[in-house]
């Protein structure tokens, strides 16, 4: 696959993850912390395809976040293309074989996603701190676990491998 | 080739963080307009909404034709039960056939949408509370049919559910009751006379309470709370639901009341829009 498809792929799974937050995350809610899943797969996926797609792939999972939720349409939208960009740096310095680097990658992104959106939009954010410490603590949970299967999946569908030529690039 | 590559990162973020600060400003200046962000419309319209009215479906599907399916080794044991009660069932359907024409007349004129004075229209919930910044659901329903940004939004037993917050022309964002940004005046029927009035908000955790009650309100536990038809952007008389219990804040002089919600707002599959509520701000 060329960088342009792996590119294509992570941003079907985002948009496929942008439609099942809104019928899967409340579902899937403990205690009213819920995940959020165009940031996993954003997160993920970035990680594999490097800072400069990832800063797009950032760009499309902000806005459907944003027309997820109107209010926050700046805060939500900037936030994503900071973890975009965020997450695909990170790939560029860790070691993307390791399943645990996805794991850590989603938390870190997803804890400067929220911390911004707070920062940027704290009237709809945070009402009550103690209750959006609550629910910070469980999407940073909540998405780091759903870190690994979406590696995974990502990973079955060979985003971010790149087929080397035994000639080497000519 | 490192520099290049570096050039190429910041140039990418430098035009998306552009072209986000664009289309924040249009959003936002739509915003202020009263009028639907054109480019975010057509994206939710074409992109987003037509897959959530599918996923709804393929979701009732499953619950209809697969869960029953997944229930395992009990499933037969149930189904040798049900024959055993389909004959004792067969005798009585004669009689319920004919209870059932009249059945569905009654129903049909004491159906809430009948019974209401207003006109209303029937929405999906297409994606209920998709973020944890704030208690909204998108319906599938728009400017296309009639719905305006303050339109009012009640469940299917005609207690509120919120108001539109957001409408592009084939879906709308629905700001709930339970929203800390929420609030709606309120009176409490409270047995007297003339019930106190209140403000009802959320707290953003699903609880609804009423506030700025005056401090010799006598209330109790059941006492029914609508809106107060104060504010003029909600009707009067549409159920919020009942007080569970009340708290005196005697410094300043006024109760506070935790409601038990008439409407069901985590498990809202379909709900009606007002259609006659003048679009007004606040």
């Amino acid at each position: 696959m060329n960088p342009v498809r792996h590119f294509l792929v992570v941003a079907l799974l985002i948009w496929l993850a942008a439609v099942g937050q809104g019928r899967l995350a409340h579902a899937m809610s403990i205690g009213g912390a819920q995940p959020d899943l165009p940031l996993v797969v954003l997160t993920c996926g970035a990680v594999l395809v490097g800072q400069a797609s990832g800063i797009w792939l950032g760009f499309w999972a902000g806005l459907l976040s944003a027309i997820s939720f109107p209010p926050a349409y700046g805060s939500l939208f900037f936030s994503r293309i900071a973890a975009g960009a965020f997450s695909g740096f990170l790939g560029r310095s860790l070691t993307r074989d390791n399943l645990l680097v996805p794991l850590l990658v989603t938390f870190v992104s997803t804890l400067l996603a929220e911390l911004l959106t707070a920062l940027l939009a704290p009237g709809y954010a945070v009402h009550h701190l103690r209750h959006w410490s609550f629910l910070l603590v469980g999407k940073l949970l909540y998405n780091s676990l759903l870190a690994i299967p979406t590696a995974l999946l990502l990973r079955w569908l060979r985003v971010g491998v790149i087929a080397e030529s035994p000639f080497g690039n000519t | 080739m490192r520099l290049e590559r570096d050039n190429r990162r910041g140039g990418s973020l430098l035009l998306a963080l552009v072209l986000c600060s664009l289309l924040t400003a249009l959003h936002a200046r739509a915003g202020r307009m009263g009028r639907t962000d054109p480019f975010s419309g057509l994206l939710r319209d074409c992109g987003l909404a037509p897959a959530q009215v599918a996923a709804a479906h393929l979701g009732e599907w499953w619950h209809g034709q697969i869960g029953p399916l997944l229930a395992g080794p009990g499933l037969a044991r149930r189904n040798a039960e049900l024959q055993v009660q389909v004959l004792a069932l067969t005798a009585q359907n004669k009689e319920l056939f004919s209870q059932k024409a009249e059945n569905i007349r009654l129903r049909g004129l004491l159906s809430f949408e009948q019974r209401s004075p207003r006109s209303l229209l029937a929405a999906q919930v297409i994606a209920l509370k998709p973020s944890t910044l704030s208690d909204t659901l998108t319906l599938n329903r728009g400017s296309a049919s009639g719905i305006h940004p303050h339109s009012i939004v009640l469940a299917p037993n005609g207690a509120l559910v919120g108001q539109v917050l957001d409408v592009s022309s084939g879906s709308c964002d629905v700001l709930l009751l339970t929203d800390a940004l929420s609030s709606v005046g309120a009176l409490v029927h409270n047995h007297a006379p003339r019930g106190p009035f209140g403000l009802c908000q959320g707290d953003g955790a699903g609880h609804l309470k009423v506030i700025y009650l005056a401090s010799d309100a006598r209330l109790l536990p059941g006492d029914a709370v609508t809106t107060s038809g104060l504010g003029g952007v909600f009707p009067k008389d549409i159920p919020i639901g009942a007080v569970d219990t009340s708290a005196l804040d005697k410094a300043r002089s006024l109760q506070t009341a935790i409601l038990r919600p008439s409407a069901d707002f985590n498990h809202l599959e379909e709900v009606f829009v007002l259609q006659d509520a003048a679009p007004a701000g606040g």
